[in-house]
């Protein structure tokens, strides 16, 4: 038999760690509703061409995300791609530790911020570039994978749900992959080779990198047949509306956008003169050269160079030797007149922009997408 | 041991992620700490310094990087060759800042040995006497390194 | 004139109790509480003064709560021994409060000082603040200066350490005396000053 006082006690002690439990915990749910609950707020998207109602709490680049508005970012919201820059005018709060690395004094004046770090708490107002609003999600299924080269394939996907894609040729898209072996999904950005025209299908070109997410993904897991999604399209980088003579530099997996502009150009019935310089190793990295020789043949303002910088010497290849950067300068001592195209590494790039300055050609006239 | 939101972070960072397939620690079950007074000390006792194993990777990166992707020599019996790929990473330290992708791979013909420089790779040991762990395929070890390049004890 | 002098007094008493509670006494280097964080975030004397801060806030706070809680809940209902565990969902459950409330008011002192604050919802220091504080018959005031020093003597341990850490980072050392093993050392040898202190006041 018990006595009644120690019932008594034990009922006390229970009852009162019950309660005080019962009454943190309420209160702590109550504090999150009401302290972290920034109710409905309005993003204003380039001086009123969008304007969104979005309840708040959310960063700006999964509250804009939601709302079918896809910042590029590779790194999903940690703050370390720093892909994700927009102007932020008016809301943006502090900048946090996390973004003062990425940003310079310029961009700090510009009012750039990291819109993953941005918390969305009142209204705000962002200006992005314009051809971001016009970026989708797309869901869409491998009907083709084919080697290129021996490192090189060209997916072709068609387009499920939107079903077609407006883009201007030159422009990328950025790729998701799947989980596969413990990796966590990324995406990669990737120039398109199709012709705008056909709007029902993307066609990329992907080179395999050692120890490279995405393209292990491509190359070892991705099956024809299979849905992939990607978002786009995005870049700046598209023929001018200018009539210069045009001189088209890439090597590699590079020439996705060069292929997609040569064909628009024919398609279209634009009469520019073009040369393209293609540059590879060896006879074993080019590709497509019987297409473009055909393209050069069927019209006349095109002309095709592929340049070997390592062929043996005593092989069979008739065409051009040496760097890429050396073959330009041969073909076109004076580019002052020219615009040029540029595709591939920042390495690449930088070179070719040294010869093409040499040249007299002025920077404005060069155009390439580094890929951020 | 608790460790602070910046440490916390790091060790995140270090792990395979959305940015590197492997991590940067490899199989290595040493902590960071562990690797970076091991590697320091192994440079200590071969008399080398940092800067001039770090002078002698960048140059052989650059020198590497312009041959666009064909063989270069660095030295006798020792070969370099430069994978370009698309995109920057960013370093696995806070407020580091982000990293060309590219890789330069040495390979020493003579000792059979090869190392595979990346100018995130040059950036970590010169800011954080971090050299990666063992097992990852970026380590730059500082034995490996000092072979290939024959770097001498400084005076 | 006698009641000016008891006011006196117990200002007196206050600023006396702050002291010990952080000289004296000190929590981190005389008791040894505290060490889980201290060991892992004091690398930087940055870092290590924002935990302190942190812990400056709660320590001062939980202890004047808790002293509430204690004097008039828990003894009136004859419970005072279910004090340890009432003590540690208390200051749990304040520490999430704080942190949301902080991140709402300011975000500058949210990056300063909030993400340090679930480092330290379980951090022994501050229960043992609010458990030590009962062993004296102190009064609402009293507690919370014990509560105040206490937390500033842990900030100020941890800064010192911090700053001594960050001096000999360059340092060679014996294999297996690095990071943890050489900082509790450098506790142990802090711990011989500070216990010169005590004995100085009494209370």
């Amino acid at each position: 038999m018990i006595p009644g006082s120690i019932l008594f006690s034990i009922g006390i002690s229970v009852g009162f760690l019950l309660a005080t439990g019962l009454i943190l915990a309420a209160l702590l749910i109550v504090a999150e509703k009401k302290i972290l609950n920034y109710g409905a707020c309005r993003i204003d998207i380039n001086e009123g061409e969008r304007r969104l109602e979005v309840p708040g709490g959310g960063t700006l680049l999964s509250t804009l995300g939601e709302n079918n508005i896809f910042i590029p970012s590779a790194c999903g919201g940690r703050g370390s791609c720093a892909y994700c820059k927009v102007q932020v005018t008016e809301g943006g709060g502090m900048v946090s530790p996390v973004e003062e690395p990425h940003l310079g004094a310029e961009e700090r004046k510009n009012q750039i911020r990291l819109s993953c770090q941005v918390k969305v708490r009142k209204d705000i107002k962002i200006h992005v570039p314009k051809e971001l609003l016009s970026v989708r999600k797309y869901r869409g299924k491998l009907l083709h994978k084919r080697p290129l080269t021996y490192d090189i394939v060209e997916l072709r996907i068609e387009l499920l749900e939107p079903n077609n894609i407006d883009f201007v040729a030159g422009q990328y898209i950025q790729l998701e992959s799947e989980e596969y072996n413990g990796h966590d999904r990324v995406m990669r950005a990737y120039s398109m080779s199709s012709l705008p025209s056909d709007k029902s299908h993307v066609e990329l070109m992907i080179r395999k990198v050692p120890s490279g997410i995405c393209t292990t993904w491509v190359f070892e897991h991705l099956r024809e047949g299979q849905e992939v999604t990607f978002s786009g399209p995005y870049g700046k980088f598209h023929i001018s509306g200018t009539d210069a003579e045009m001189i088209f530099i890439a090597g590699g997996s590079g020439m996705a956008p060069i292929w997609g502009m040569l064909r628009d150009l024919k398609e279209r019935g634009i009469m520019r003169k073009a040369t393209y310089f293609f540059g590879a190793l060896t006879q074993k990295d080019l590709f497509f050269v019987d297409e473009l020789a055909k393209l050069q043949q069927e019209v006349s303002w095109f002309r095709f160079i592929p340049a070997l910088s390592n062929e043996p010497a005593g092989s069979d290849w008739k065409g051009e030797r040496g760097l890429i950067t050396d073959v330009v300068a041969r073909y076109m001592p004076d580019c002052s007149k020219q615009e040029a195209y540029l595709c591939g590494s920042p390495g690449m790039i930088d070179a070719c922009i040294k010869v093409l300055k040499k040249g007299g050609m002025t920077e404005d006239r060069i155009f390439y997408d580094k890929f951020a | 041991m608790k460790l602070s939101p910046q440490d916390q972070k790091l060790i995140h960072n270090l792990e395979p992620s959305k940015f590197s397939k492997e991590g940067f620690l490899g199989t290595d079950t040493r902590s960071v700490d562990e690797i970076i007074a091991d590697d320091l000390r192994t440079l200590r006792q071969a008399g080398v310094t940092k800067e001039s194993l770090v002078k002698e990777l960048r140059d052989a990166y650059q020198k590497a990087k312009l041959a666009f992707g064909a063989e270069v020599a660095i030295r006798e019996n020792v070969k370099a060759v430069f994978r370009e790929s698309m995109g920057r990473i960013p370093s696995p330290f806070c407020k580091d800042g982000l990293f060309e992708k590219g890789e330069a791979v040495v390979i020493d013909h003579a000792n059979n040995l090869s190392l595979i420089i990346t100018s995130l790779g040059i950036n970590l040991i010169e800011k954080h006497d971090f050299f990666q762990g063992r097992g990852c395929r970026f380590r730059i070890d500082p034995l490996v390194a000092i072979k290939i390049f024959r770097l001498l004890p400084d005076t | 004139m006698d009641h000016l002098q008891n006011n006196m007094g117990i200002v007196m008493s206050i600023i006396l109790i702050f002291t010990s509670a952080a000289f004296t006494d000190n929590i981190l280097l005389t008791r040894f509480l505290g060490m889980c964080s201290c060991l892992g975030v004091s690398r930087k004397v940055g870092t290590s003064i924002g935990l302190g801060l942190a812990v400056i806030f709660v320590t001062a706070s939980t202890a004047a709560l808790n002293f509430l809680v204690y004097q008039y809940i828990l003894i009136p209902l004859g419970i005072g021994y279910l004090r340890l565990i009432t003590f540690i969902v208390i200051i749990a459950a304040f520490v999430q409060l704080v942190e949301m409330i902080v991140e709402r008011v300011s975000e500058k002192l949210y990056y300063a000082l909030g993400i340090f604050l679930p480092l330290i919802t379980v951090n022994c220091a501050i229960l043992g603040i609010s458990l030590f504080m009962l062993n004296k018959p102190y009064s609402f005031w009293q507690a919370f200066a014990f509560g105040a020093g206490g937390g500033f003597g842990w900030f100020l341990a941890i800064t010192i350490i911090g700053g001594i850490r960050e001096k000999i980072k360059e340092n060679e050392l014996p294999r297996g005396l690095e990071g943890p093993a050489i900082t509790l050392i450098i506790i142990g040898i802090m711990a011989l000053a500070f216990v010169g202190f005590s004995g100085m006041i009494k209370i």
